[in-house]
C-alpha cells in the first residue's frame, strides 16, 4: 500500500513553499494540487521542495505538470529544488523549463525572481 | 444423631440427589449386618460468621453460636463461616477407622476433627483447584479422633464467588460419621457422573464453535484479503475456549493435571470472543480507519487488564471495583460494533441480510450488555445466569442463539466470497481479452531493418506502446510512448494512440507529434503522452522528434533531443526534429521510463547510466535486467539495427 503523500503549506510575502513528502503518485492529487488550490490569491510565486520525495511515478509527475500549468495561467512563477540528479533530468526531459526553474537549494529558489 | 437400623435397603436408580437418601439407607443397612459404625450428621449444626482458628479445636465452647440446618440449609453467613458438630461415639467404635463424609455444599470449605485439618475441597487463597460441589470422603487419621470422648467436627467454609451457575446446585447430604468399610464413597462419584452427562451440551457447542471457526479460516485461505473470515474463525475458537471453560470445574475434577491456570486462560482467551466478534463487524463492513479498532481493542484490554489483575481473595469493595471493570470491557466491543453497524445501514443501505444478521449477533451481545450494565449499576455481581437446565443437561441460551447466528453470518460471508471469485473471474477474462487486442495494435511485422522488441506490462494490459509503420518512400516510422498512469484507462488511450499514428496526415515524426498533441489535448483529462518517433531513411540517415520521452540510444551514446513537451499538456505545443546518420550495423534502442524507473527493493533506481550501459544489448536482456532489477511499470524495449545494404 502506497503511504499518502504529505504536503507542509509555509507562506511568506506573497511566496508559498510546498514541501513535499513521500512519493508521489496517482494517490497524490490531494496533496498536490489540493495544497495548491488552497493558496491565498495573492501568491505570487510557488517554490515546490522535493527534498523528502524519493519518487514521482509518471501520474505524480502528470499532477506535478498541472500545477506548473496552473501556476502559469495565474501568472505565478514556480521554482523548484530537492529533486535528485535523476529527476532534475526528467524534468528537463520533459521540457518543463516552461514552466519552471530548478535550482539546487531553496534559498536559491527563494531568491530568484525576488 | 445415630442411626436406626432400617433393614434391607431399596437399590437406588435414576437422579442421584433422589437416590442419596437410599444410599444412606443402603450404607446404615451394611453398617448394621457388618456391626461397623454409621452415623447420620444431618441436622442443626452450629454456626459462625466469624473466621478463627480456635474454632477448630475440641473444647471450643459454641453454645453461643446460631444453629444451621445440614444439608440444604440457607445461611445467612454467605462469605465465610464455620460450622460445628460433636458426636458421642458407642463404646465398641473402632476409632482408627473412622471416615468423614462431606454431603454437597457450594461452598469452599475445610474440614476439621478435634482440631486435625483432615482434608478440604477447593482452595480458600485462590480459584485454581477450584471443584464441583460433590459428596466427599475423609479419612480420619487414627491419632485424631483420640481413645475415648466425643469427637468434634468442624468445617471452615467459604462461598465460592466464581462458581459458574451450573454448579450452584442445592446443598445435600449425605452428611456420614462412619466406619471406612461402609462410608458412602460412592455417592461423590455418581454426581461426577451426572454433572458430565448435564455440561455435556456445553462440551458439544465448544466442539461445534471450533468446527466453524476452522470452516471460517478454510474460507480466508481461499481469499486472504477478506479479514473478516479470519476475524470470524478467531471468534469461532474464542467462543470454543469460553464454551470449555464453563465446563473447566468437571475437567479439572476429574483430570487433575489441567487444573492450574484454566480460569485465568478463559480470562485471556476466551472473553475475546466478543471483541474479536466486534472487529469481525467492523471488518465485514469495511470498515478501513485504525481509529475504530484502536478504540475498540483499547477500550477492552485495558479494563480487562485491571479486571484480571486482581488478587483472586480479596475484600468486597476491591472485589466490586475489579468486577465493575470485568463489565466495563464486555460493555464496550457491542457498543463500537453496533455504533459502527447502524452508522453503515444508514449510510449505504446495502447489504440488509448481512446487516440483519451481524445485527442479531450483535443484539445478542446487547441482551448481555444490558444485563451487565443492570450488574453494574445495581451491583458488582456479574454471574447473572443465562443458562436453562432441561431434563437432565444445563443449556446455555447463547449458545443456541450464537450458534444459529454463526454459522448464518458464515453463510453469508461464504456467499459474499463467491460472488467476489466470481466477479473477478469476469474481470479476469475481460482483462485477457483486453490484452490480446492490445498485442494485436501495438505489435507490427519488423519490415526490412533488423528490429526486435519486447513489452512487459506491469498489470493485464499496459500504458505502453510502439509502433514500426513501413512508409511508402521506402523509409520506416518507429514510435515508441508511454501513458502515464496504468490499466485501463491508459490502455484505452494507447488505443487512441496508435489509431492516430496509423491515420496521421504527415510522416514527418515533428508532425506526427503535433498530431498527435493536438489529439490528446482534446481527449485527455489529466495525464499526459510521452512519445519518441524515429525515421529511417534507407540513405542512412535518421530523423528524430521527442516528446518528453527518454531519449534512445545509439551504440550505447544516449543522442540529445531537444526538449519536448509531452503530449496531451499544451496544445500550441512544437516539437524540433533532430537528423544523425546511423551506419550499419548500428544499433539504436528505445526503453520507456519502467526501464529507467525500475526499482530495487531498497527502492534504488536502474538509473540512466545504467540503461546507457546495458543498451547495446539485444532488447530480450535489457527488459530482464530491468525486470530483475524491480518492475514497477510497463518495460518496452525496441531496438533497431541498421542492415548492411
Amino acid at each position: 500500500m502506497v503511504a499518502p503523500t504529505k504536503t507542509k503549506v509555509e507562506q511568506n510575502d506573497g511566496v508559498a513553499v510546498l514541501r513535499f513528502e513521500g512519493d508521489i503518485t496517482s494517490v497524490s492529487e490531494d496533496a498536490v494540487l489540493g495544497k495548491y488550490q488552497k493558496l491565498p490569491e495573492n501568491t505570487s510565486k510557488v517554490v515546490l521542495d522535493f527534498s523528502k520525495v524519493p519518487y514521482l511515478n509518471s501520474s505524480g509527475i502528470a499532477l506535478v505538470i498541472q500545477l506548473m500549468i496552473a501556476a502559469n495561467k495565474s501568472s505565478r512563477t514556480v521554482a523548484c529544488f530537492g529533486l535528485s540528479a535523476h529527476f532534475v533530468k526528467v524534468f528537463k526531459m520533459l521540457g518543463l523549463a516552461k514552466y519552471t526553474t530548478i535550482y539546487d537549494n531553496e534559498s536559491a529558489a527563494r531568491a530568484a525572481g525576488a | 444423631m445415630q442411626s436406626a437400623c432400617p433393614g434391607v435397603a431399596p437399590r437406588w436408580i435414576g437422579q442421584w440427589h433422589a437416590a442419596l437418601p437410599a444410599m444412606v439407607l443402603v450404607f446404615a443397612g451394611m453398617a448394621c449386618a457388618q456391626n461397623a459404625l454409621y452415623i447420620d450428621l444431618s441436622g442443626d449444626w452450629r454456626i459462625t460468621s466469624d473466621d478463627r482458628p480456635e474454632f477448630a479445636a475440641p473444647g471450643f465452647d459454641d453454645h453461643a453460636w446460631g444453629t444451621f440446618r445440614l444439608p440444604a440449609g440457607s445461611s445467612p453467613y454467605r462469605l465465610r463461616c464455620w460450622l460445628r458438630r460433636t458426636v458421642e461415639l458407642p463404646a465398641s467404635a473402632d476409632r482408627t477407622q473412622l471416615a468423614l463424609t462431606v454431603g454437597v455444599m457450594r461452598d469452599v470449605y475445610e474440614v476439621y476433627v478435634n482440631g486435625v485439618r483432615i482434608g478440604a475441597s477447593g482452595n480458600f487463597e485462590s480459584f485454581a483447584d477450584a471443584q464441583i460441589p460433590r459428596p466427599r470422603t475423609f479419612d480420619i487419621p487414627a491419632d485424631a479422633a483420640e481413645v475415648t470422648g466425643p469427637v468434634a467436627i468442624a468445617l471452615r467454609s467459604r462461598w465460592a464467588l466464581n462458581m459458574p451457575p451450573m454448579w450452584r446446585i442445592q446443598d445435600a447430604g449425605p452428611f456420614v460419621l462412619a466406619s471406612r468399610n461402609v462410608a458412602p464413597r460412592q455417592a461423590g462419584t455418581i454426581q461426577l457422573q451426572e454433572q458430565w452427562i448435564a455440561n455435556s451440551p456445553g462440551l458439544v457447542f465448544g466442539a461445534v464453535f471450533a468446527v466453524l471457526g476452522m470452516v471460517g479460516l478454510f474460507f480466508w485461505t481461499a481469499d486472504r484479503k477478506r479479514i473478516e473470515l479470519l476475524w470470524f474463525a478467531a471468534a469461532g475458537f474464542a467462543r470454543a475456549i469460553s464454551a470449555y471453560y464453563r465446563c473447566s470445574l468437571l475437567l479439572t475434577d476429574s483430570f487433575p493435571f489441567v487444573a492450574a491456570g484454566f480460569p485465568r486462560l478463559e480470562m485471556f482467551v476466551g472473553n475475546f470472543y466478543q471483541p474479536m466478534a466486534a472487529t469481525l463487524a467492523l471488518t465485514a463492513f469495511g470498515r478501513k480507519s485504525a481509529r475504530w479498532y484502536a478504540a475498540l481493542w483499547v477500550g477492552y484490554i485495558v479494563p480487562m487488564a485491571i479486571a484480571t489483575s486482581r488478587p483472586q481473595i480479596q475484600p468486597l469493595p476491591a472485589y466490586r471495583f475489579h468486577a465493575a471493570s470485568f463489565d466495563l470491557a464486555h460493555l464496550w466491543p457491542p457498543a463500537v460494533a453496533m455504533t459502527v453497524v447502524l452508522r453503515n445501514w444508514w449510510s449505504t443501505r446495502r447489504q440488509h441480510l448481512l446487516h440483519l444478521v451481524l445485527s442479531l449477533l450483535l443484539l445478542n451481545f446487547g441482551q448481555d450488555w444490558f444485563r451487565r450494565l443492570i450488574a453494574l449499576v445495581g451491583r458488582a455481581e456479574f454471574l447473572i445466569t443465562n443458562s436453562q437446565r432441561i431434563g437432565a443437561v444445563w443449556v446455555l441460551r447463547d449458545d443456541v442463539l450464537l450458534l444459529f447466528l454463526s454459522a448464518v453470518t458464515l453463510a453469508l460471508l461464504q456467499r459474499r466470497l463467491t460472488a467476489d471469485s466470481r466477479e473477478r473471474l469476469r474481470l479476469s477474462g475481460e482483462m485477457e481479452a483486453a490484452r490480446v487486442v492490445q498485442q494485436l495494435l501495438i505489435s507490427k511485422t519488423p519490415a526490412r531493418e533488423s528490429i526486435d522488441a519486447v513489452y512487459e506490462p506491469a498489470q493485464e494490459v499496459g500504458g505502453d506502446f510502439y509502433q514500426v509503420i513501413p512508409v511508402a518512400d521506402g523509409s520506416q516510422l518507429i514510435a515508441a510512448g508511454d501513458v502515464s498512469g496504468k490499466g485501463l484507462k491508459a490502455a484505452m488511450v494507447v488505443s487512441l494512440v496508435t489509431g492516430a499514428i496509423r491515420n496521421r496526415q504527415s510522416d514527418a515524426p515533428g508532425a506526427i507529434l503535433g498530431e498527435l498533441n493536438r489529439v490528446l489535448c482534446e481527449s485527455l483529462d489529466g495525464g499526459f503522452v510521452t512519445a519518441v518517433i524515429a525515421r529511417l531513411f534507407g540513405d542512412g540517415h535518421v530523423v528524430l522528434a521527442s516528446a518528453g520521452h527518454p531519449p534512445p540510444y545509439l551504440e550505447g551514446c544516449e543522442v540529445s533531443l531537444p526538449e519536448g513537451l509531452p503530449l496531451g499538456i499544451d496544445a500550441a505545443a512544437q516539437y524540433q526534429e533532430t537528423s544523425l546518420p546511423m551506419t550499419a550495423p548500428q544499433q539504436m534502442t528505445f526503453v520507456s521510463d519502467g526501464v529507467i524507473e525500475a526499482a530495487n527493493a531498497k527502492g534504488e533506481l536502474f538509473g540512466f547510466e545504467r540503461t546507457r550501459h546495458i543498451s547495446t544489448k539485444p532488447a530480450k536482456e535489457i527488459a530482464a535486467a530491468a525486470r530483475a532489477w524491480g518492475q514497477n511499470d510497463d518495460i518496452t524495449v525496441v531496438t533497431v539495427r541498421r542492415a548492411a545494404s
